[in-house]
């Protein structure tokens, strides 16, 4: 080690702080300047964590498993009720479906239909939460050889959940529907009509610009909308609830505050890409279809 | 020196960065819970900048900054300059800071989270232009608030027991 005079060291020691918090300002100047290196070492950092987020994330999710279950126990009994009426009620929908069933076959049989190839999709783990305290992404950790792309959608076993923003070699990130940042086209089941879904960090995101003369109803199923060719149409989002303050909201059906893992499908489409996704997303292997 | 005594004194000169080092990379794990990363950045760099400021300077600091922003995926930046002014300020203030008890010293630090999350709103909105919504900044305030008595009294009996085994030697 090189040896300083003591006062030079001590000089030395009272610069270092200002010439730091130049260097912040630096960095933030970088970080608005060059933000694809700023994406790879976030990446590979990530990535380079993802094993130890691994192993931590079992016993994180044991004690939650724990919570919930005592919650659970607790509300056993009107849940068991409610099952009750709701199986009731779906008993009775099984039997519509099945007729409805019955009859579209019926009637594909006398037409030309060509039906839709299944989408490929493969599952992932979460394993750690990367948004910040004004974002909401999740971590996904995938082999070293895995095939997620930019552009990716995201289900978890109900529902939307969102799409893949950044991928990694070995993780990917996913931008989930409620971020500040998301923007979903959605259609309204009911009336067809095509609307926004905004995120906005709570639990359920807004649903905007809908068209004049429809107003989304109470209860009314949402799923996505092929506009813009960034989703397939029909994918379930959640359904419509107006809040107390008068606003009309989606009530996901994924359970983004649990999630565990999703699913990534790749349906091929390269629509609107997050603006910060400077590289278009590779063609899909060919070979494939 | 041995060489055994020197590992020793390496690791405890080591131990205040490495372990704040491990509360921000643990507190990415998912747990639904906003701003868990700032806030548990915060009172280590506070508690190490006033009792262990020879094994928190400002390079240090900076490093956990950058640690903390590229994890959480806040605007590059943000987080260092947050925390390189907390531990400006606290060094500065560190003679009065030191002699406090806990309870006011807890108080001050409260001050200081909420400073902290100020600074950061306003840098996420100038970096981000766009206001940000407020109440993850609260929500960051109250999780740091909260969970400094519990890393505070685990890291004063640290801080005690690395102090005896320096006297002792």
């Amino acid at each position: 080690m090189i040896r300083l005079s003591i006062p030079l060291r001590q000089a030395l020691t009272r610069l270092s702080l200002p010439v730091l918090i130049a260097a912040a300002f630096g960095a933030m100047l970088l970080g608005k300047a060059d933000a694809l290196l700023i994406e790879r070492s976030r990446m590979a950092i990530a990535d380079a964590l993802s094993p130890i987020w691994g192993a931590v994330r079992q016993p994180v999710s044991a004690v939650r498993d724990t919570v919930t279950e005592i919650g659970t126990l607790w509300t056993m009994r009107t849940e068991n009720a409610r099952l009750v009426e709701e199986n009731e009620r779906l008993r009775r929908w099984q039997a519509t479906a099945l007729a409805l069933e019955a009859e579209n076959a019926l009637l594909r049989r006398q037409l030309t239909w060509v039906p839709e190839p299944a989408p490929q999709y493969r599952t992932a783990r979460v394993v750690a939460d990367a948004g910040g305290t004004y974002a909401r992404a999740v971590l996904l950790a995938a082999g070293p050889q895995h095939s997620i792309r930019k552009g990716q959608i995201a289900l978890d076993e109900r529902g939307f959940a969102g799409r893949v923003t950044e991928v990694g070699s070995r993780s990917a990130r996913v931008l989930l529907a409620t971020d500040i940042n998301s923007r979903i086209p959605v259609t309204l089941e009911g009336s067809r009509a095509r609307a926004i879904m905004v995120g906005s960090n709570t639990a359920r995101p807004r649903l905007q610009h809908w068209p004049e003369g429809v107003t989304p109803r109470e209860g009314d199923r949402v799923v996505t909308s092929a506009q813009a060719g960034a989703f397939p149409a029909g994918l379930p989002v959640g359904v419509v609830r107006w809040s107390e303050s008068g606003a009309a909201e989606v009530e996901l059906f994924a359970q983004l505050d649990r999630l565990d893992v999703l699913r990534l499908f790749d349906f091929g489409l390269s629509g609107i890409l997050p603006p910060e996704a400077v590289a278009r997303p590779e063609p899909r292997p060919s070979g494939r279809r | 020196m041995g060489l055994l005594r020197r590992l020793d004194a390496g690791a405890r000169a080591g131990f205040p960065a490495v372990f704040t080092a491990f509360l921000i990379i643990f507190a990415a794990v998912p747990v639904d819970v906003p701003g868990l990363i700032a806030a548990l950045a915060l009172p280590g760099i506070f508690f190490w900048t006033i009792f262990r400021p020879a094994a928190m300077p400002a390079p240090v600091v900076f490093l956990l900054g950058l640690l903390q922003d590229l994890l959480s995926f806040s605007p590059l930046g943000a987080g260092i300059l947050t925390l390189l002014v907390v531990h400006g300020v606290a060094l500065r203030w560190r003679d009065v800071l030191v002699r406090q008890s806990f309870l006011s010293a807890w108080l001050i630090y409260c001050a200081f989270a909420a400073g902290a999350a100020a600074l950061g709103w306003g840098l996420e909105a100038v970096l981000g232009w766009h206001i940000p919504p407020t109440m993850p900044a609260l929500a960051q305030v109250g999780i740091s608030v909260g969970l400094y008595p519990v890393l505070a009294w685990a890291l004063t009996r640290l801080h005690t027991a690395m102090h005896r085994a320096e006297l002792a030697l």
